[in-house]
């Protein structure tokens, strides 16, 4: 992966991206690397391992993580709370999304710097499936009237 | 009240179980989703020989490279991947190509796919059968422009769909890297999200006579309802012969 990309080794998941650079961490080509990117607490936090054979890794040169702008509340601006302290982040325009250079793995914990991590706004999901639901209703009102209007026909018969 | 007649709930039955057996049958023996050949990981498919021979055609849907909201190019690759967020996604119906934007996804915008492919035979001919992608694509394989549908650029767009093979070979160390820069300014759907057939020459063109004569095959059925329909609506002036006429003939 790193041979074809140009030295960096990119994992996604979630929507979360870390691109790790070919000397960030130490590894044989046999080695066996697990990376992993865990939404925890309702997706307001991420827990972000990278392990070689098992066993935890130091980073030795910071690696990339990246946010798209969906991670954050509207309000306020983007933050991480990292080791319980605060740390911003960079927005870049080209990509609309946040990114953050690390040596860091744990556990990120998505903030808005003016707002409390659990206060994400609640996606009105009625309102989104609100033609799917009319559409099912309707579907199955017209179902019921025909089918009350071939047995009622049935019976004049 | 009149007794329905069991030969009604019968038939309705057997014809549920019908449906069943025939959704069963194609969902196991006719998804793309399903079948059982290596797919990508992380933006990269590798490909032996062995599994190429036990699968010549696969359809790639898995963990495509995905640079939303950018029109990229085999220039912007030339120095290793470029220093921007990407994610990797499936292709589904359920992809949208602006997934950055504030709270919500849209098909509206642009976005790039890219996939490596690392095939046994470098020497060989692959094909392609790129399906429809909305509303408007680039596409690239090893830096080379090999198919190109409607306009992409915001200025100049045109949007344009249709099904198209494209042929190709891999680079002297078997690399094929397939770049699709896509944008959809016009349609409800926008970007992949049909995967694209992937298999030796042979292999895609045997499924595209496949399909071309299931349509074929689908269209004259529709067509002598049609017909029938139609005479029986005129012979014996049944209504319901003018509806199923109607339903039939588009």
């Amino acid at each position: 992966m790193m041979e074809q990309s140009g030295g960096v080794a990119k994992f996604s998941k979630n929507g979360v991206t870390i691109a790790i650079a070919q000397n960030a961490i130490s590894f044989e080509d046999t080695d066996w690397i697990t990376v992993s990117i865990v939404p925890v607490k309702d997706d307001t936090a991420y827990d972000i391992r990278i392990l070689v054979n098992d066993a935890a890794v130091d980073i030795k040169n910071p690696m990339t993580i990246w946010f798209p702008e969906t991670c954050f509340p509207d309000s306020g601006t983007p933050a991480l709370e990292i080791d319980g302290s605060v740390q911003l982040l960079e927005y870049d325009e080209d990509s609309c999304a946040y990114r953050m250079k690390t040596t860091f793995l744990g556990t990120f914990s998505l903030i808005a710097e003016d707002t409390a991590a659990d206060e994400m706004p609640e996606k009105s999901y009625w309102l989104r499936n609100l033609f799917l639901i009319l559409g099912i209703s309707l579907a199955v009102i017209g179902g019921l009237f025909f089918i009350i209007r071939y047995f009622r026909r049935k019976d004049n018969r | 009240m009149k007794k329905v007649p069991y030969r009604l709930y019968v038939g309705m039955l057997l014809a549920a179980a019908a449906a069943s057996i025939l959704f069963c049958f194609l969902y196991r023996y006719n998804n793309k989703y399903t079948q059982q050949a290596v797919q990508a990981i992380d933006g990269l498919l590798v490909l032996s020989e062995e599994e190429l021979e036990e699968n010549p055609c696969r359809f790639l849907w898995n963990d495509w490279i995905y640079y939303p909201g950018a029109l990229l190019t085999p220039d912007d690759f030339a120095q290793g991947d470029p220093d921007r967020y990407m994610t990797y996604v499936d292709l589904s119906a359920s992809n949208r190509l602006e997934i950055h934007q504030n709270q919500g996804n849209t098909n509206y915008g642009c976005g790039t796919y890219v996939l490596r492919c690392k095939l046994p035979d470098s020497s060989s001919c692959y094909a392609m059968d790129m399906p429809e992608i909305f509303s408007a694509y680039d596409m690239y394989v090893n830096g080379t422009l090999v198919m190109s549908m409607g306009e992409l650029q915001p200025d100049s767009y045109q949007d344009a769909t249709g099904n198209r093979m494209v042929i190709f070979s891999p680079d002297e160390s078997g690399m094929a890297i397939i770049l699709i820069a896509v944008s959809n300014q016009s349609y409800i759907y926008g970007g992949m999200i049909y995967p694209p057939a992937f298999g030796t020459l042979e292999a895609l063109s045997d499924v595209r006579e496949i399909r071309l004569m299931l349509c074929l095959c689908i269209i004259f059925a529709l067509l002598i309802s049609a017909v029938i329909s139609l005479y029986l609506w005129l012979r014996i002036r049944h209504i319901n012969a003018f509806f199923f006429f109607c339903s039939a003939s588009p």
